[in-house]
């Protein structure tokens, strides 16, 4: 399974898949939905950290600014993130990192858009299921679990597809090939490019919010972070 | 006033368990207030999850006809201002402060993440519950200027302060690791993509096709400055 990744860890992957899709909207956001939080956790699981943290980080800058609003419904970026861990650590022994990166992003990022059919789909049966619900009686426990289980199910099987896909990847070696000897700096390149998204995003934002008092505040703050950063970089061993 | 605010509180936390478009949030609604359903007359509720608190607690004290009342009057309020606090500013916030943690804490991240978010988000949901089951005039006050308005204009500075400190750590990481020109081909493209963006925020898939490009733009500046191919690992 995963082509060579254990038994257990793919379960759990498989779990934590499944919590994060519900805790996006359905089970009440507790902030496992976060693509942030989503990829750490999954690479602690997959015993790839590092690329659990830059997985996670490059879909949070991107989905920085998330508005669902009106029931508007939006990729799911946690399982993306998970997907794209997932992916990553099984085709880096393949490819490199230079290939695995990126191919891992765009699986996740396929199987995010893949989660907004599936959750129109879920909510079409949480309509179906309201017309069951007996007037004059409160709402059974039920219909709670029922909308619970279709984000469950789906982030639980999206995981599944990326841990099935990676396996096959490896296991039929389409990907081998020079690959693994291409030396570029991949990972500061798609972090750049994801920050740079983030930046914009927040810019717009502050069109609408901020005043200029509020550049100058952003402003001080950049040059305390950047002197920060220089001390850091001066103190550390 | 029937239900504890914790237990409210709670079951308020599976509002959108339910979701559909015809009725939205109305499942989870009367689910939580433990209410009999009204059948078909029951009312569309649809409001921010976080503040749908103050029409729990309003509902909790006066009982589940005040909802059609409430929808008319302050669900567009609570929808508006729940989103701009929560995903504009809450969230980012918590983004920003979980990405700074990563910086020097690695996979801390998620947890510096978790601890910004979870605290304000359930003390926002506690607080719109208390206010919803005080009555009409603490609703009101809370929405007015000096209740929760005010602590959006404290959460825009920090959010602010935040970007700011991300962008000063992160430029002058770059800098020193001597990815200076990928820094400033990154910068250069706020500008243009701020142009497209400025109408279509919305467009996640616009989103990615822009971060990609962007990337892919740092990476040829990387490939071309001195950093770039060296030729190859030996296996």
């Amino acid at each position: 399974m995963g082509g060579g990744m254990e038994v257990g860890a793919a379960i759990l992957l498989c779990l934590l898949g499944g919590l994060c899709a519900a805790d996006t909207r359905a089970a009440g956001g507790r902030g496992f939905h976060f693509p942030l939080v989503a990829g750490v956790l999954a690479g602690w699981i997959a015993r790839d950290p590092a690329a659990g943290l830059v997985c996670g980080a490059w879909f949070q800058l991107v989905w920085i600014l998330p508005m669902p609003v009106g029931g508007t419904i939006l990729p799911d970026a946690s399982t993306a993130a998970i997907a794209a861990v997932i992916m990553r650590a099984t085709l880096a022994p393949v490819t490199g990192e230079a290939l695995a990166l990126p191919l891992a992003l765009a699986l996740g990022t396929a199987l995010a858009a893949a989660s907004v059919p599936a959750e129109r789909v879920a909510r079409r049966w949480n309509a179906r299921k309201e017309a069951s619900i007996a007037a004059g009686r409160p709402v059974p426990a039920s219909a709670v679990c029922v909308g619970l289980a279709g984000p469950f199910l789906r982030g639980l099987l999206s995981v599944a597809l990326a841990i099935a896909a990676g396996g096959a990847l490896r296991e039929t070696g389409p990907l081998a090939g020079p690959w693994v000897h291409l030396r570029a700096p991949v990972i500061p390149a798609l972090l750049a490019g994801a920050a740079a998204v983030a930046a914009t995003q927040l810019l717009v934002r502050a069109r609408l919010e901020a005043g200029r008092a509020m550049w100058a505040w952003f402003l001080a703050a950049a040059l305390a972070g950047a002197a920060s950063r220089l001390v850091w970089s001066t103190l550390r061993p | 006033m029937k239900a504890r605010p914790h237990i409210l509180l709670l079951r308020g936390l599976f509002l959108e368990s339910g979701f559909h478009p015809a009725g939205k949030q109305r499942v989870g609604f009367f689910w939580a207030l433990r209410e009999p359903w009204p059948g078909r007359d029951a009312p569309v509720v649809n409001a921010n999850p976080t503040l749908a608190g103050y029409a729990l607690g309003w509902a909790d004290r006066a009982g589940a006809r005040v909802v059609p009342g409430f929808h008319a009057s302050l669900f567009p309020v609570l929808g508006a201002l729940g989103d701009r606090i929560v995903y504009a500013m809450l969230r980012p916030i918590a983004v920003l402060a979980g990405l700074l943690g990563g910086a020097f804490l690695g996979n801390a991240a998620a947890l510096v993440l978790l601890l910004v978010y979870n605290p304000a988000e359930l003390y926002l949901r506690l607080r719109s519950i208390r206010a919803g089951q005080a009555g009409d005039a603490a609703v009101a006050s809370d929405l007015s200027r000096g209740g929760l308005p005010r602590s959006g204009r404290v959460l825009v500075r920090v959010l602010a302060l935040l970007a700011g400190l991300a962008a000063g750590i992160w430029g002058m990481g770059e800098v020193l690791d001597g990815r200076g020109l990928g820094l400033l081909v990154a910068a250069a493209c706020v500008l243009p993509l701020h142009a497209v963006l400025r109408r279509r925020t919305g467009s996640v898939w616009l989103l990615l096709a822009l971060g990609t490009g962007v990337g892919l733009a740092v990476l040829v500046t990387h490939w071309l400055s001195a950093t770039g191919p060296t030729g190859g690992d030996k296996p």
